[in-house]
């Protein structure tokens, strides 16, 4: 007997009473090649059924994952720019040697704001200021702070290493310099790149401070008042 | 060390707006293959755009795997941000002459998504050692299941208009061909053309997806 029609196939996959002729009802039992195909509309037409609005149109995920996604893609990017252009150790010999010269700090912070700045070529792609974190007393740690301009939108990427093991968790937090106005962005892990969307209203030319906080799991939202990494954001 | 500087941390001076990606994915009846390899030799020229493009065509659905195969909605944030951050460092691996962008990409978020599940299982295993709590249910439907339908779900949602009503009035409403002719003033030889071709498109794309994100 022959194989049964492949326009038909998907009809009767779609509704097994579909005026299938006996003889196709014969064939299909008999034929493996026939029957695959059959199988295979029946699977997707199952698959089909089970799909709901939010599959068909899935709505899209919150804005700050696309800005994740790009902040992550640029640093790496202007990491391995940073590490041909200007070695890390060479940006703290820097900024040691000019804690007693104001103006070689600026010139240094400018000039490396400047460099990460540079591959920028959209608004979407513009490191707006950034900031070493220098350890507060003797706990050690290190980090690197970045405001990421997007549009009228700034994000906050904060990447903190070598911080000592702690019970309770590291958190960010931005302040005006020179006040005790402080915001508090959220936790951050050693090792990993913790990005935060500024509230809107939060004026970066001021909250220009940032700051890394050890805290206990306490359930007090307040600053632990043990800052353990410290710098200021400069274009 | 106090700046004197008081201005703004704006140092690009240029009009805001990202630009909106050139690429435009058309609902063609060929499932805008020419545009996807248009967007696939853009991507692997190391165009950002092309990144973007990709996430506003598949991003949605990548979070929707997220949500319904994950616990939390910050899971599937964190397993969206994962799959496109991972396939532009990995963009060198892509090879068009091997399958689809679409697989390729979809193929990601589920090695992505596995590891996350995987994740979670070690977890459950440790609290139930540390707490002796019941072991969690296994989700249902499984994680595969779960692409699977998205997958077709995506492409139903891209057939030509007219056939895609008479696909979901089949599907959903499960009329049939002629009350279908009835509904939409369609010849019956019409319907049943749109509903062969429609659920023919939808088993070719599933499984050219499906091939590549297993091979990837």
């Amino acid at each position: 007997m022959p194989h049964v029609d492949p326009d038909r196939l998907p009809l009767l996959a779609l509704d097994e009473d579909f005026a299938a002729a006996d003889d196709e009802r014969v064939h299909l039992a008999e034929c493996p090649t026939c029957l695959a195909d059959y199988r295979a509309f029946k699977d997707v037409i199952e698959l089909g059924k089970e799909a709901g609005p939010d599959d068909l149109q899935p709505p899209p995920p919150p804005l700050r994952v696309w800005q994740a996604i790009e902040a992550e893609t640029r640093v790496e990017r202007r990491t391995a720019e940073r590490r041909t252009a200007a070695p890390r150790r060479l940006r703290y010999l820097l900024l040691a040697a000019a804690a007693c010269v104001l103006g070689v700090v600026l010139g240094a912070g400018a000039t490396l704001g400047w460099q990460a700045a540079r591959p920028a070529k959209t608004p979407a792609d513009t490191v707006a200021a950034s900031s070493a974190l220098e350890p507060v007393g003797n706990g050690g740690g290190t980090g690197d702070a970045r405001l990421i301009r997007d549009g009228e939108r700034y994000v906050l990427e904060v990447d903190v290493r070598d911080l000592p093991l702690t019970n309770g968790f590291y958190e960010a937090w931005m302040f005006v310099p020179g006040t005790t106005r402080m915001q508090a962005m959220g936790a951050v892990r050693p090792g990993e790149v913790a990005r935060f969307p500024l509230p809107s209203g939060l004026d970066p030319a001021g909250w220009r401070g940032i700051d890394i906080s050890a805290e206990a799991f306490d359930g007090d939202p307040g600053h632990s008042a043990t800052s353990v990494l410290r710098g200021e954001l400069r274009r | 060390m106090t700046p004197s500087e008081t201005s703004g941390p704006d140092a690009s001076g240029s009009p805001s707006g990202p630009p909106a990606p050139r690429l435009a994915l058309t609902h063609s009846d060929r499932t805008g293959s020419d545009d996807e390899a248009a967007l696939a030799a853009q991507f692997l020229a190391g165009d950002e755009r092309a990144l973007r493009a990709m996430y506003e065509r598949w991003g949605g659905l990548v979070y929707r795997l997220g949500r319904q195969a994950l616990p939390s909605p910050s899971d599937a944030e964190d397993l969206t941000q994962a799959t496109f951050v991972a396939a532009w460092r990995g963009r060198d691996t892509f090879d068009p002459d091997r399958g689809r962008l679409a697989g390729w990409l979809i193929g990601i978020a589920k090695r992505q998504l596995i590891d996350r599940l995987r994740a979670l299982q070690r977890d459950a295993r440790l609290a139930q050692v540390v707490e002796a709590t019941e072991p969690a249910a296994p989700t249902h439907p499984g994680p595969e299941r779960i692409l699977d339908r998205l997958v077709v779900a995506d492409q139903l949602a891209r057939l030509v208009p007219e056939q895609r009503r008479v696909v979901q009035l089949a599907f959903f409403d499960d009329l049939t061909h002629t009350q279908i002719a009835g509904l939409t003033g369609l010849p019956l030889g019409t319907v049943k053309s749109h509903l062969r071709r429609g659920i023919e498109r939808l088993r070719q794309s599933w499984e050219e997806v499906d091939h590549a994100a297993r091979r990837s």
